[in-house]
């Protein structure tokens, strides 16, 4: 038995069947064409392709100049470096061993900026105990940054720091999420 | 007026809303969303979706739950009974989260509150900020849990099993599962239980020390690197140089023929190997 769907399925296919393309009686294309203007979005600049190319060419030596920069400060021996003080969450000074833990560490600051705001909005006991997590990661990250100190040789508290950095800015990640959840 | 006076009564007196139910369409979830009220969870076997105390929103598949915080003074927990199959979220902020019989897929967030779940057949995702997190008696399929702030407590699970926290303690004890990775930061991290044979494990305190409850013929081998740390250990092993392709390793503890795979990381804490029931 068909159901009513079926039914109206059918019937639509038939219609589409009987469906003929009837070309217009004359050609309509040179009227319209002399009419059409090229749209432009709101808010966009048009720039002529010398200028385009001038620009491509700026950026790519920023961002290669910027990529050199940071890997030169790569190749310095490790250097204690303080990071700007904020009022709620402690700070710590790191060994910058690596791009990858200057990499790191801009984003904690960045999320512990994040968190600082958050936190105004937190109960006294939540911001304490959140506090107290992040001393004790701050302490591991010093710790880890002594041993880096101490032995720059060893490739392993070169990985060790980097771990301890990528621990907290997980830490960060996890608890910036449920703040703001809540906040 | 007659409202407003009946509302205050209800406030004042304590007295609980009425049971909501409705039947959760098959492969629905249930979503819990409340601030400051404690949720206690059971599961059944029928389809039935009930909650004492709380607001019931049916929005096709997915069901809402939520909860007045002015009556959480009087208005007691909010009690929810759901279907054991059901996909379940439930997030709080201080609100204390206790699950009788985890359902299949159960994800908490917490900010402030503790977390005790018993029981569970699937996956368990917990995450506390603050508060401390209990699992006992699961046997599924995968359970994270991370209290960056609290402690963490798995007693008697299997599957696959993930625990983080940053100044609590982290004790796995009963333990039956071919994977676990357990760290903290401060705190004392612990395992009871034995290892599988093609299992592997992973362990790490920065500070806190790690501390193994092992059978006496397990068989396994233990990479250990530690900056500060000692490692001590009741059972004999015999020990070789690292040898991974990082060298990581400071050293290897191998028991028995070494069959699983375990790497203990610790920056200071001791490493402790014990015989379990051993004195």
């Amino acid at each position: 038995m068909a159901t009513e769907r079926e039914e109206l399925d059918s019937r639509l296919a038939e219609a589409v069947r009987g469906l003929r393309d009837t070309p217009p009686a004359a050609d309509l294309w040179p009227e319209i064409a002399p009419r059409l203007q090229p749209r432009r979005i709101a808010g966009t600049v048009r720039l002529r392709w010398p200028t385009a190319l001038a620009a491509g060419l700026a950026i790519a030596v920023a961002s290669v100049g910027g990529t050199l920069a940071v890997l030169r400060r790569a190749e310095v021996p490790p250097a204690v470096v303080k990071l700007p003080k904020n009022t709620g969450v402690p700070v710590v000074s790191v060994a910058l061993a690596s791009p990858a833990d200057t990499t790191l560490e801009t984003a904690i600051v960045q999320l512990e900026a994040t968190l600082q705001t958050l936190q105004a909005k937190l109960d006294p006991a939540s911001r304490e105990s959140l506090n107290r997590s992040l001393r004790v990661l701050d302490r591991a990250i010093a710790d880890a940054s002594e041993q880096r100190r101490a032995e720059p040789e060893d490739p392993r508290a070169a990985r060790y720091l980097t771990a301890t950095l990528r621990k907290k800015l997980d830490v960060l990640r996890t608890v910036t999420v449920l703040a703001s959840a809540r906040s | 007026m007659l409202a407003q006076l009946l509302f205050a009564v209800a406030l004042l007196g304590g007295t609980s809303e009425p049971d909501t139910s409705a039947r959760l369409p098959r492969g629905g979830s249930v979503e819990i969303d409340v601030h400051t009220r404690n949720v206690s969870i059971r599961t059944g076997t029928s389809d039935l979706v009930s909650v004492r105390n709380g607001t019931l929103d049916v929005d096709g598949k997915t069901f809402s739950i939520s909860a007045d915080d002015l009556l959480r003074n009087h208005g007691g927990n909010i009690d929810i009974v759901l279907p054991i199959w059901a996909r379940v979220s439930v997030s709080t902020y201080t609100g204390n989260i206790i699950v009788d019989g985890a359902p299949e897929r159960l994800e908490v967030q917490t900010f402030q509150g503790t977390i005790r779940v018993t029981g569970g057949a699937g996956s368990l995702d917990l995450q506390s900020a603050a508060g401390a997190i209990t699992v006992t008696d699961f046997k599924g399929n995968r359970l994270s849990a991370d209290a960056t702030g609290n402690d963490i407590t798995v007693t008697n699970a299997s599957g696959r099993i993930e625990a983080a926290s940053v100044s609590g303690n982290v004790r796995l004890r009963g333990i039956r599962s071919p994977h676990v990775e357990a760290t903290s930061v401060s705190g004392v991290v612990e395992f009871e239980g034995p290892f599988a044979t093609d299992g592997r494990y992973a362990f790490e305190s920065h500070a806190g020390g790690i501390m193994l409850t092992l059978p006496a013929d397990v068989d396994a081998q233990l990479h250990i690197s530690t900056f500060g740390g000692k490692f001590l250990t009741q059972i004999p092993a015999t020990r070789r140089a690292g040898r991974n392709d990082d060298g990581d390793d400071d050293f290897v503890a191998v028991f028995g023929k070494g069959a699983a795979h375990v790497t203990i990381d610790s920056f200071s804490g001791d490493i402790r190997v014990l015989k379990a029931g051993g004195r």
